[in-house]
């Protein structure tokens, strides 16, 4: 079966299909090492970019990717700055995982 | 309680994310009917005087992730329930914040919003909702919905009794939530007391209801004794038109705001 167009693809997410959609799965599967190879390379020449993914992202993990991939249309370089955008935010948000548990009392 | 230490560190107060939690804005419980973890967010307890920005960011995004983790175990997508009980635009209306948390949620959780629930919506609020459908997303336009009746509600048939927030700070909030958010219809008085008659068509109970409530604010009093009722319903009805059009106006306007702030659902 040949594989979907962009076109195709556009009616099939715009019809409500997830990332998890059979019909999207071959596209996903080629947009995905695509994706990961645009990442190595970064969407600026800067390499701060490229530390944060690296530092704050797990690339390997599949079904993030391609849940970035599906919000941008299958499109790789919106999907490449997104994800860029991502890191920094989880670089700004969450600095610190603290081993400590923090014990609140229940309201009376 | 054990609070998870995810959003913990030197830019993050601690207390006041715990006291924005348990301010009740937003709570997860329960599952939709299609097996999505629920995020209930109630606008009646929303006050941008008594609230930080940051902070309130922060704890959205807590609860955010609370929800992220029940959903892993079933689609990976959450639904969210806007209850607008007890809503008041003048009180409870935070654009500042939900602007933020659009914003953020929009570019850092795409493809996680599984549906969202818009309670109680009227005819007005559908009506717009096709009005500018063609000017979003046709994804985004598929999630929302807006059920005007209990029966269109979301909600599994039989809820599980308890508060299964399976959040670290359930017992907390548990004091905070209202399991009744359901509101009963209400019969009205008897006829004996002013009411409608037992058996009246409900298009005519409803009217008779909308001419009482105009007369009761609308009419001056001592007016129909002189004898111009015509004139008195006259000004009734336009007051009426016009205050019906003016909170048109207001809806319709504070919907292009949400919708202007809404683009981050083309990418959830």
């Amino acid at each position: 079966m040949a594989a979907p167009t962009d076109k195709q693809i556009h009616s099939i997410l715009n019809s409500g299909a997830e990332a998890s959609s059979p019909q999207l799965q071959e596209a996903l599967a080629a947009a995905e090492i695509e994706l990961k190879a645009a990442l190595e390379v970064g969407s600026t020449s800067g390499l701060e970019e490229k530390a944060l993914v690296a530092a704050n992202l797990d690339l390997n993990d599949s079904a993030m990717l391609r849940r970035f991939l599906v919000a941008r249309k299958l499109q790789i370089p919106a999907t490449v700055a997104m994800i860029e955008a991502h890191a920094a935010w989880v670089e700004q948000t969450y600095p610190i995982t603290l081993p400590e548990v923090l014990e609140i009392q229940p309201q009376p | 309680m054990a609070l998870a230490p995810t959003l913990h560190g030197p830019r993050l107060n601690r207390t006041q994310v715990v006291e924005e939690v348990r301010k009740g804005k937003a709570y997860s419980h329960g599952v939709d009917a299609k097996g999505n973890p629920l995020v209930f967010v109630c606008s009646r307890n929303f006050d941008p005087r008594t609230r930080d920005l940051a902070t309130a960011l922060r704890a959205t995004i807590y609860m955010v992730d609370e929800a992220m983790r029940l959903a892993s175990e079933t689609s990976g997508q959450i639904a969210i329930f806007y209850d607008r009980t007890d809503f008041s635009a003048s009180k409870n209306l935070d654009l500042a914040l939900i602007k933020a948390v659009v914003s953020t949620l929009s570019a850092n959780y795409p493809e996680r919003l599984a549906a969202v629930y818009l309670y109680p919506a009227g005819g007005l609020a559908s009506m717009i909702l096709r009005m500018v459908s063609p000017l979003m997303d046709p994804r985004t336009v598929s999630k929302v919905h807006l059920p005007t009746s209990e029966t269109g509600l979301p909600l599994t048939p039989t809820p599980t009794p308890t508060l299964s927030l399976s959040l670290s700070l359930s017992l907390s909030l548990a004091l905070t939530l209202r399991p009744d958010f359901v509101p009963h219809r209400n019969p009205g008085p008897p006829a004996h007391l002013g009411g409608a008659p037992e058996g009246a068509h409900p298009r005519r109970l409803r009217a008779r209801a909308i001419r009482r409530h105009l007369h009761l604010r609308v009419r001056p009093r001592g007016v129909r004794a002189r004898g111009r009722v015509s004139r008195v319903r006259y000004s009734s009805w336009a007051c009426a038109l016009a205050l019906g059009m003016t909170r048109t106006m207001c809806l319709f306007v504070f919907l292009c705001v949400c919708v202007c702030s809404l683009e981050w659902v083309p990418c959830v």
